[in-house]
Parts: C-alpha cells; structure tokens; sequence
C-alpha cells in the first residue's frame, strides 16, 4: 500500500503539534521518522493510523483517504504493556487482530502459529502475556500485527523498552518481516543507528510543532546485517548525517 | 494500578515442591489467625453460662441446637434436615434471582454510563436518589404491587442491589485504560467484541467488587423482606422462634445464616480469584 | 489556566444533563401512569405525589419521625466511628492481634445485621436503642476494617524515625498513625453511612415506636399511596443530599492530607 500524507497538521488546544507535513512513501517502502522529544513523531503514527483526527490535511492510503483505523494497517504501539491483554492467552491476544475479518478457523489458527513461528515464540500461544519477559511481550505485540496480515505496518518505538540484545534481535526480525511479508513499513524511534540501519528513508523531524528538515535517502546495499553494515563507512556518515540534524540547535533555518 | 505494566520473567507451570509447602502454609494461615475467634467463642460460653439469660443460650447449646435443627441422619436428604430444606431453598433462591437480575441489569446500565460522559451526567441524579432511599422504605410500596409473595423479596433484593453494581461498572468501564482502547480500536474490534474481550475484563475488578458488596446488601435484604411478609424462609423462621420464644432456635438460625453467607462470599472469593488471575503477576 | 467563568461552564453543562434525566424519569413515570399500565392504587401519577409533598412534610408526625430517624443514624454512626477509631488504633498496632482481630469480626458480623433485628427487640425494646445498637452491629466492623488497613498503610519509613526519635506511643498514634489512617477512614465512615441508614430504616419497619421507615408503612396502610410515595421522596433526596455532603468531605480531608 502506498500512503500519502498531504499537508497533515495537528493541534492539541491551541498548541500546534505537528506543522503541516507532506510525504510520499512508496509499496513496501521502509521509512524511519526520527526527532526531539516531543516534535510529534506518536502524532503523526496516530493520524497514519486513523486513531486521532487530523487537524488540517489528509493521509491517503491507496488514493483512499483515512478517517478511522483502517483495514490492511496494523500498529505496534510503544507501551506492550497497555497493548496486549493481560486476560487473554497470547493465542486469544493475537486471534482479536483477525476478528474484524472473520477468518475461518483453521486459516486463523494456520496464522497464529506462522505469526508465533516468524516472531520466535512458536510454544507460548497457551501462555498469559504476564508470564512472558517483556522482549517477549513485545514480540507476542508484533505477531499480533502480522495475523492481520497488514499491508501496512505502523510502528512507535517499539524496541525502547527492551535491552541491547533483545533490540537488535527484535531489528532483524523487523527486516526479516518485511522480506517474508513484503509490507510497508513506518517505524518511530529515538534511536538514529537503528533508523540507518533498518530504514530506505529517513524522514527527520525539526522540534515542535514538528516539520520534516529533511528526508534522506539511505542508500545502503540490501541484505543487511548488524556487524556488516554497520561496519560500513557509507552507514557512518549516514549516522553522522541524521545526527547532526536531530542534534541542531533549535533556532536553526531550513536546510 | 501502577503494578498493571510490569512483565514478570517467564514462570515455570508446574509449582515445585518449596511452592507447595508455601501453598500449603498459606491455607493454614488463617487458622492461626482462628484463635481469637474460638476465645470470643469461650468468653461467650463462660458468660452465658455465669449468668444464664433465656435470650442469650451458651455457645455449646446453640452448637448442638444447631446439630439438631439443621442436619438429620437421612442419607436420601445428603444429611440435611426437612427444616433446612424447607427454608433454605427458598430464601437461597430469592436471593439468587434478586441477585442474578441485579447483576444483568446493572452491569447493563454501568456498561452504558461507564461507555459515555454525557449519560453518566444525565444518569447520576436519579442514581445518586435512588441509592439513597434504604431499599426497605419502599418494601412497603412493593407490598401494594407484588402482594405477599416472592416477587417482593425478589424485587427487594434487586433493587437493593442493582444501584451499588451499576455504579461500580460504570466506575470500572469508565476508567478503563484508555491504552487498551486504543488498541482495541486500531484492532476495528467490532462492538461485542470490544464490551466482551476488552471492555468487561478490563473493568471486572471493579464490577466483582461491586458484586461482592451487593450480596452483602442482597442478604440484608433477604432477611428484612422475610421478616416482614412472607411464609416461609430463613428470615421468616427466626421471626417465628422469636415470637415462640424458643430463643436456642433462633440463635441456631443465626449461626445457619452466618455461615450461609461466609459460604457465598468464599464462592465469590473464588471466582474472583479465578476471574482476576492476570491482575497477580507472574 | 481556566478561568472561574470556563470553569463554572463545564460544571454546568453535567448538572443541566442530570436535570434533565430527573426530568426524563418523571416524564416516563408520569407517561407509565396514564398509559393505564400500573394501577393508580400502586403507583400514583408524579403530580399527585407533589401534592402530597406539602402534606407529609406539614405533617409534624412525620417530621418528629424524621428527626428520630436522623438522630438514631448519626448516634449509631457516631457510637461505631470512634469506637472503631480506637479499637483500630490499638489493634493497628499490634500485628500479631490485627490479623485474628480481622478474623473474629469478619466471622462474628457474617450474619446479616437486619437478622439480629428480633434479637435487639428482645433485649433492647422498641426503643432507639434497639435501632441504634443493630446499626451500630452493621457498621462497626466497616469503620474497623478501614482503619486498620489505613493504619497498616502508614509509612513504614516515618514509623522507623518515630520510633528512633523515641516517641511515646501516643504520639505515634496521634501524629503519625492517625494522619495517615484519616483518607481511610473516612472513605469507611462515608460507606457506613448509607448501610446505618438502610438499618435503622429496616429496624424501624420491623418494630419500632416511631421513624420515617414507619411513617412509609402508616402512609401505605392509610391508603395514602401518594405520600408514601412523597415520603419515598423526601428520604431519598434527605439522602442524596446527605451522601453528597459525606462525599465532598471526604474529598476534602483526602486533598489535605495529601498536601499536608
Ligand atoms: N493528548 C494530548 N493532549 C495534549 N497535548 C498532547 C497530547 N499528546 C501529545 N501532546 C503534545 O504534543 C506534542 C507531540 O507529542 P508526541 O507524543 O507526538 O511527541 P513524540 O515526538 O512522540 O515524543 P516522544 O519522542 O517523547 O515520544 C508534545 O509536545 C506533547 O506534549
Ligand atoms: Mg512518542
């Protein structure tokens, strides 16, 4: 799917969060929106996501215009915490992203088991989320997005809250996801190696109400791995690139 | 609340045999805490027995009475007397249909209120009002409809109840994390889903304490509306032994009651516990 | 930063919707009663029931009832607060007492206060005392429970500088233990109040001298229907006031020891 963001501005109040934006991203594009704390990158997810009204502008998916949370687009949401059901068994968690379609039951239980199997987690459908590490938890959230089968895939930091090694386990699995599924994907973080690393574009943010200072092209060479790209020098200056704009001082012009 | 986002290390399933010891020194736990009880118990038997008063019988005359009253060495019965079955069905089963309409409708009404500001704003008057008329004021209005009969016990109860279930659901619904909305919405989480699924557990402990409170009420209820119009049943048995005097009878009704109503709340105990098992992390 | 005006907006808009849905309720009752439904012996039409407001509440039977009523409450309520103040205090603060003291009373107030109503007739009389003494059954034990459990709650830190500043254990009870049991308290005084009332309106109805429970049955057996009905009224908004009162004290005390 192919979204389309046309001059989209937001305001809480009468506080701009989010100045008005217009971008392009491609079918199975991989995009990283980074930024100061607090531009409007959840912001601009929760319009892409149909889950906040927009102010001024529009997000088209497909030439279609999103008012709602829309069909084929799946979110993994910061806080795992708050997303999945603690009442629910992790098979029960994952079978509501497919309720809103109905599937037969087999094709659901054939998608659970793909979704468990493709995070890592085949045997912990009987479990409860509050019997998983969060690392965990956070993946079960992310098989919850792939059982919809999204065309699109909307993600919020969704590796902040988990240490080192299970984050770059969670980047690969990330890049694995998009090979075997072929979705697009947006991905918000803090944190500008992984954006490098994982991203085709890099959209970054000025300091609020949020604009987009530029939008870099990261021209990497495909499969990419955690020790050999990074090791690349291209990825270095990439690196330094988006630094040195998320790091600008705030009172600085347009690039 | 705060505790709610927590993830535990995985646990293992099976409880190891320190966690049974720890399980099992847990349930004998009360009985340590028991030995207050059983001295107010003797403090009882010493002074009804020092100064003998035909209203308050010792402790181990009522027992007995209790033994007598209640039970009977019939197999076919399960050992329950012909005084036991015939009161306790009865007011167990008002109590249960007052109770059982005051769960449906008022978890319907607190689903409502809870779900939209603006109902909650029309509602909480009339709601506040009606909580505030002591369900047995109007006992005497519910004679007039219902004749002596068990609707008014059953309607007693209800209403009693209903007020304290709908006002803990609406509290329940509407404080429920607006995180899991959120989700549920990006889900399109069609609407019986979403109450089922997400909205219903996500407030169940505050509607199971509602119930839980309820039945408390509901019991109160049970007895007055026994006491006051009706043929038959527990409440209507105590007010027989005290108007014949027989005063053992009647304590031993007490002590049937008490431990009709510990019963209930150790069943709701238990649900809740099972309901409510994600809220005890990992 | 709201102003007072914006402010004053916002709370009127909810306390217009509450009007309006009191209104909405006796549009349906007055709707219910004409259709023919519910005979007008059961439930009188809501003008008739306005008209006899002036009637029961120039009744001065009734309101010499109210006010035994009212007194009754608040004795029992009073009576059970600071007794269960101060037992909670004491048991608060011995644990090993605590846990069987929590047992014993759950136990011994597991038979359904309005059960012990002929009880208290037999011991106590028809009087107020019999009224007062079952509410205070029923309402003890909820005070006791919320104490104990504020007590417990004190923090474990200001505790242990209490005890290496060596305070005397009144002290600790007034200074420390106290202050920070009062959110709980007084959340368990606002819960017993209503249940005191249902009580004492249920002792009334089951053999009392006087009351506004009574007053509702002589109205009923009088085949006045509608001031029975007002009556109904009149105790329901009495207790509604009453609650809102309870209620925005409670909030009150809870503000200030938060600050404090
Ligand atoms: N519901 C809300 N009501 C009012 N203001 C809000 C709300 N949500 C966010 N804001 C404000 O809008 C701005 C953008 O918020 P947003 O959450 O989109 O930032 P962010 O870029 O995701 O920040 P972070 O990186 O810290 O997550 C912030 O200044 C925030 O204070
Ligand atoms: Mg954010």
């Amino acid at each position: 799917m192919e979204i389309t963001i046309e001059r989209l501005a937001k305001r809480y109040g009468d506080r701009p969060a989010l100045d008005p934006i217009s971008a392009r991203i491609g079918q199975g594009e991989f995009v990283a929106v980074v930024g100061p704390s607090g531009c409007g990158k959840s912001t601009l997810l929760m319009l892409l996501a149909g889950l906040l009204p927009a102010g001024e502008g529009r997000v088209l998916l497909d030439e279609v215009p999103v008012d709602g949370p829309p069909a084929g687009v799946s979110v993994v949401f910061q806080d795992y915490a708050r997303s999945l059901f603690p009442w629910l068994t992790v098979r029960r968690n994952l079978a509501l992203a497919a309720v809103a379609e109905r599937p037969a039951r087999a094709e659901l239980e054939h998608r659970i088991d793909r979704a468990l199997r493709s995070v890592g987690l085949p045997d912990t459908a009987a479990r409860f989320p509050w019997q998983l590490s969060g690392g965990q938890q956070q993946r079960v959230a992310i098989a919850r997005a792939l059982v919809a089968e999204p065309r699109v895939l909307l993600m919020d930091e969704p590796f902040a809250a988990v240490d080192a090694q299970t984050r770059a386990d969670l980047q690969d699995l990330v890049l694995r996801l998009r090979e075997e599924y072929g979705v697009t994907i947006v991905l918000v973080t803090h944190d500008v190696d992984e954006s490098v690393y994982l991203a085709d574009r890099v959209l970054v943010l000025s300091p609020a109400p949020g604009r987009v200072l530029r939008d870099l092209v990261v021209d990497l060479p495909a499969p990419r791995g955690q020790l050999v790209t990074k090791a690349l020098p291209r990825f270095a200056e990439l690196r330094a690139e988006v630094f040195r704009l998320v790091m600008r001082p705030v009172d600085g012009a347009a690039p | 609340m705060a505790e709610r986002g927590r993830g535990g290390p995985a646990s293992t399933v099976e409880p190891g045999t320190a966690e049974r010891a720890g399980r099992l020194r847990r349930a004998l736990r009360p009985l340590a805490s028991l030995w207050l009880l059983a001295a107010l118990l003797l403090v009882w038997e010493l002074a009804a027995r020092a100064d003998p008063s035909p209203f308050l019988p010792p402790f181990s005359v009522v027992a007995a009475r209790f033994g007598e009253d209640w039970f009977a060495p019939a197999p076919g019965t399960l050992l329950l007397s012909e005084r036991f079955l015939d009161a306790v069905p009865v007011s167990l089963s008002r109590l249960a249909r007052g109770w059982a309409l005051a769960a449906v409708l008022g978890i319907a009404i607190g689903v409502l209120l809870g779900r939209s500001r603006a109902a909650r704003a029309l509602a909480s008057p009339v709601i506040r009002f009606w909580m505030s008329v002591p369900g047995v004021a109007v006992l005497p209005i519910a004679l007039q409809f219902f004749g002596v009969s068990d609707a008014v016990s059953v309607f007693l109860i209800a209403f009693g109840s209903v007020w304290i279930i709908a006002t803990h659901t609406a509290d329940g619904v509407a404080g429920v994390d607006p995180g899991w909305l959120r989700t549920a919405r990006s889900l399109r989480l069609p609407r019986g889903a979403l109450l089922l699924r997400v909205v219903l557990p996500a407030a169940a402990p505050s509607i199971l304490a509602g119930l839980r409170v309820s039945l408390g009420f509901g019991l109160v209820l049970m007895i007055v509306a026994e006491l006051y119009a009706t043929t038959a049943g527990l409440g209507h048995d105590i007010a027989l032994y005290q108007q014949t005097f027989r005063y053992p009878e009647m304590w031993s009704a007490f002590l049937l009651v008490a431990l009709l109503g510990i019963a209930l709340n150790g069943a709701v105990d238990l649900v809740e516990r099972r309901v409510l098992r994600w809220r005890r992390r990992g | 930063m709201t102003s007072t005006v914006e402010r004053m907006r916002a709370a009127a808009a909810p306390a217009a919707l509450g009007i309006a849905g009191v209104a909405l309720v006796v549009a349906a009752w007055a709707a219910l009663v004409a259709s023919g439904l519910v005979a007008e012996r059961s439930l009188p039409s809501p003008l008739a029931v306005a008209a006899a407001l002036p009637v029961v509440l120039g009744d001065p039977a009734f309101l010499a009832a109210l006010a035994d009523t009212g007194a009754a409450w608040l004795g029992a309520l009073a009576l059970a607060s600071s007794a269960a103040v101060l037992l909670g205090l004491m048991l608060g603060s011995a644990p090993w007492i605590a846990r069987p003291a929590l047992v014993a009373v759950s136990a011994l107030r597991s038979i359904p206060s309005t059960a012990l109503i002929p009880l208290a007739i037999l011991l106590f009389g028809l009087g107020a005392a019999m009224k007062v003494s079952v509410a205070v059954y029923a309402v003890l034990p909820i005070v006791l429970i919320n104490t104990i459990a504020g007590i417990a709650g004190t923090e474990p830190l200001r505790m242990a500088a209490a005890r290496s500043m060596r305070w005397p254990w009144w002290r600790r009870w007034l200074q420390l233990q106290l202050p920070s049991a009062v959110p709980s308290i007084v959340t368990g005084v606002r819960v017993a109040a209503g249940i005191a009332l249902v009580v004492v309106v249920s002792a009334e109805l089951l053999g009392a001298r006087s009351g506004a429970g009574l007053a509702v049955v002589q109205y009923q057996q009088a085949l006045r229907i509608d001031a029975a009905y007002a009556t109904v009224t009149v105790i329901g908004v009495l207790g509604a006031l009453l609650y809102a009162g309870l209620a925005l004290a409670e909030r009150r005390t809870i503000e200030r020891m938060r600050i404090g």
